[in-house]
């Protein structure tokens, strides 16, 4: 049975998190990776944890320049078991497109470049496309997202489904999640891996590589009982 | 020839209270439209019903074909008649008996 993940929930304020993960819980996730305050961090898996629910701490970035991003990524990387980059500059796009310390770049916000062949060139990274972009922006960022999904299913570029959700009314099923990749032209099922195998896959290595159990080449470290 | 159909189980949560069948297929009807245009809404062949004694809960008929279109309609309506709601879908069933079993 697939474990749906929304790989990005947007907690402003410690008190609206426990509201927030039990909802998400009884829409049918079994993980989430939250973008909260490393202070509120603690209560957030907490209440997680109460609820039945995996929680991932992850961080958004948006930096200025490539230079920024490098220095942010850095200090901050092995902080988070989850690192996206929003941004609208080509240059940081394609730099964070490659860096193997990114895991996804934000590519459903309408002001992103076009991504053109050399961008898809250097592509490791997922691609993320976040329902709260086209709620909040309309169709310009349903127009990005709906390219940028065809552009990853054409280069099999892994893309991944989140809700970006800052309140209960932005969070929805997984299926519905999943539909911004069927409508696009994506089989149900790989539109599903968008929002289940793809970022649990991602946030479950990196948890591993910030508790020791895998290392920077991909090498599980196997420990005999 | 008939074209296959498929059920959708919808929940409105929010404060919109309880919404009407016709406000509910009107809006449903306007949000496909938006996405697919008139063909699409044409082609959805789409149909909303609410049982009697439901609550904020409906039966949103569309066919195969458009189900994903009909799908992300139903899942960026973000208000009806200006409140805010999450429209969420429950289940989707190619029978109403198997889709309220």
């Amino acid at each position: 049975m697939r474990k749906y993940v929304d790989a990005w929930i947007r907690v402003r304020h410690v008190s609206l998190a426990e509201a927030l993960i039990r909802r998400a819980a009884m829409l049918g996730f079994s993980a989430v990776a939250i973008e909260a305050s490393e202070i509120d961090w603690g209560a957030v898996k907490k209440a997680a944890s109460e609820v039945g629910v995996e929680a991932y701490i992850r961080r958004t970035i948006s930096p200025s320049s490539v230079r920024e991003m490098y220095h942010q990524l850095s200090e901050e990387r092995w902080r988070y078991d989850f690192i996206a980059v929003e941004t609208d500059q080509r240059d940081l796009l394609m730099a964070a497109a490659r860096d193997t310390r990114v895991d996804a770049v934000v590519a459903s916000l309408p002001s992103l470049p076009r991504i053109d062949r050399h961008i898809i060139a250097v592509t490791n990274n997922a691609i993320e496309v976040c329902l709260s972009h086209i709620l909040e922006r309309g169709f310009a960022a349903y127009r990005r997202a709906k390219h940028s999904i065809q552009v990853a299913l054409r280069k099999r570029i892994k893309l991944v489904i989140s809700s970006g959700a800052g309140d209960e009314y932005a969070l929805r099923r997984p299926i519905q999640l999943a539909a911004i990749a069927w409508a696009s032209g994506a089989s149900l099922s790989k539109a599903l891996d968008a929002v289940s195998e793809t970022p649990l896959r991602v946030l479950e290595d990196n948890r591993a590589r910030r508790e020791g159990r895998l290392d920077a080449q991909g090498v599980w470290r196997v420990v005999e009982e | 020839m008939r074209s296959k159909k498929r059920y959708l189980l919808v929940e409105v949560v929010g404060p919109a209270g309880d919404v009407s069948r016709d406000v509910m297929e009107d809006t449903v009807s306007r949000a496909v439209s938006m996405l697919g245009g008139w063909i699409a809404l044409a082609e959805a062949e789409l149909r909303v019903l609410k049982p009697r004694g439901w609550t904020g809960r409906f039966i949103a008929r569309c066919s195969l074909r458009q189900m994903p279109t009909v799908l992300l309609a139903l899942t960026l309506i973000r208000e009806i008649e200006g409140r805010p709601v999450a429209v969420l879908v429950t289940r989707s069933s190619g029978t109403i008996k198997k889709l309220l079993g």
